[in-house]
């Protein structure tokens, strides 16, 4: 457990007083509320260091006691009589805020609740007491390329339960979507929260995905560029006949209609793939070769 | 059949001490959407998460509602903003990978 400078962290002196922090943090809160930043984890927990620095630094009794014991927190014996007192003091008109309901006491740091007994010490504060709905949670689900070329039926493992749910085909990388009702209880018999679930597209194939669309580079030799010739290509649902025209130029793109990415939520529609021809010059020409390619030159 | 299910206003005002009036002044700036049947009015349950949020910027940041609403617009700006700069960002790798 490190020490929490919460001077640093609201960008404020040791002397500053109580209107300097108010106004410092009113600043940073602005700044980093999450719902402002409903993306932005790191927005988010620089949020809840800033909340926490104010519930401390705000309060006249906490600061001293922070200011006196701060750096030695590892004094159990002196917190053991900071946190009796803790306990029988009452707010002082801070202002805290709540944030979406998921700030909760237990977003306290390890630091703060050695301190100061946890969040749960502070009564009469400004955090709002009007929470309905219960805690929303996040969760990841990594999926590969492949697994996404039809619906999928997943069992997700929350800790305390498991949820079965059916992924559509063609969902994007960071994709989120919301599973009403899977998250935490609600307060005070309020609803549940919901389940957030950002999908993380692992893509190992040779293929790019830009939205529906794949794009694939395809090497092809120059006397199938030159004269024409029928190649083999992938694609992620098996390989196709292709007919490469005489005269091709490097970096020559085909588009091969219905080959890219399923839709999303649309049924039996799909995304193109764009296949760029990449000329292959031989190598480790023979002597013979050389003389023809030579009468070749000449000839142009 | 599939019953729909809705949130009587007055109870939630009572529940979470939020006025009668706060819930109007979304509906008017068409934020939340209120429904009346008989002589009871509600709220549909996905529009609580949006008056949980109203109500958080207003009591917290101190942001009215014409505000709320500014930021409404700034914020489907930015997310559609971020979703093209992720789309160029992909495509962009196509030609430097």
């Amino acid at each position: 457990m490190e020490f929490i400078d919460y001077y640093k962290i609201l960008g404020i002196d040791r002397k500053a007083s109580q209107a300097d922090i108010k106004k410092a943090y009113r600043k940073l809160a602005r700044k980093l509320h999450p719902d402002l930043n409903p993306k932005d984890k790191e927005a988010q927990h620089k949020f809840q260091q800033v909340n926490e620095a104010n519930e401390v630094l705000s309060d006249t009794e906490k600061r001293k006691k922070y200011d006196q014991y701060g750096k030695d927190w590892e004094h159990a014996d002196a917190f053991e009589e900071a946190k009796r007192n803790q306990r029988s003091t009452s707010g002082s008109g801070r202002t805290s805020y709540g944030g979406s309901g998921n700030y909760g006491n237990e977003d306290f740091s390890d630091f703060f609740e050695s301190m100061f007994g946890g969040a749960g010490g502070f009564s009469g504060g400004g955090r709002r007491t009007t929470q309905f709905k219960g805690q929303d949670l996040n969760a990841t689900l990594k999926l590969n390329l492949q697994d996404i070329l039809e619906d999928q039926k997943q069992t997700l493992d929350l800790g305390t339960k498991k949820i079965r749910l059916t992924i559509p085909a063609g969902v994007e990388d960071g994709q989120t979507i919301k599973i009403s009702g899977y998250g935490s209880d609600g307060f005070n018999g309020g609803p549940k929260g919901d389940l957030y679930l950002t999908f993380e597209i692992n893509n190992t194939t040779s293929f790019q995905r830009v939205r529906n669309d794949l794009y694939l580079s395809q090497p092809i030799s120059l006397y199938d560029a030159i004269l024409g010739g029928d190649i083999e290509v992938k694609t992620l649902t098996g390989k196709v006949k292709l007919k490469v025209k005489p005269e091709t130029q490097n970096d020559t793109k085909v588009k091969l209609k219905g080959k890219g990415m399923p839709v999303y939520k649309q049924e039996n529609k799909y995304g193109d793939l764009y296949i760029t021809y990449k000329i292959s010059m031989p190598q480790n020409l023979t002597t013979s070769e050389k003389e023809l390619f030579k009468q070749l030159k000449e000839i142009r | 059949m599939q019953t729909e299910k809705f949130i009587l206003i007055n109870h939630y005002c009572k529940h979470t001490e939020t006025s009668l009036d706060f819930i109007y002044s979304l509906q008017e700036y068409g934020f939340i959407e209120i429904k009346q049947i008989e002589n009871n009015v509600y709220v549909e349950p996905n529009d609580l998460a949006e008056i949980e949020r109203i109500n958080r910027l207003q009591n917290e940041l101190g942001i009215n509602l014409e505000g709320v609403d500014a930021l409404n617009h700034m914020m489907q700006k930015v997310n559609r903003l971020e979703n093209e700069l992720r789309i160029i960002k992909e495509r962009l790798k196509i030609y430097e990978p």
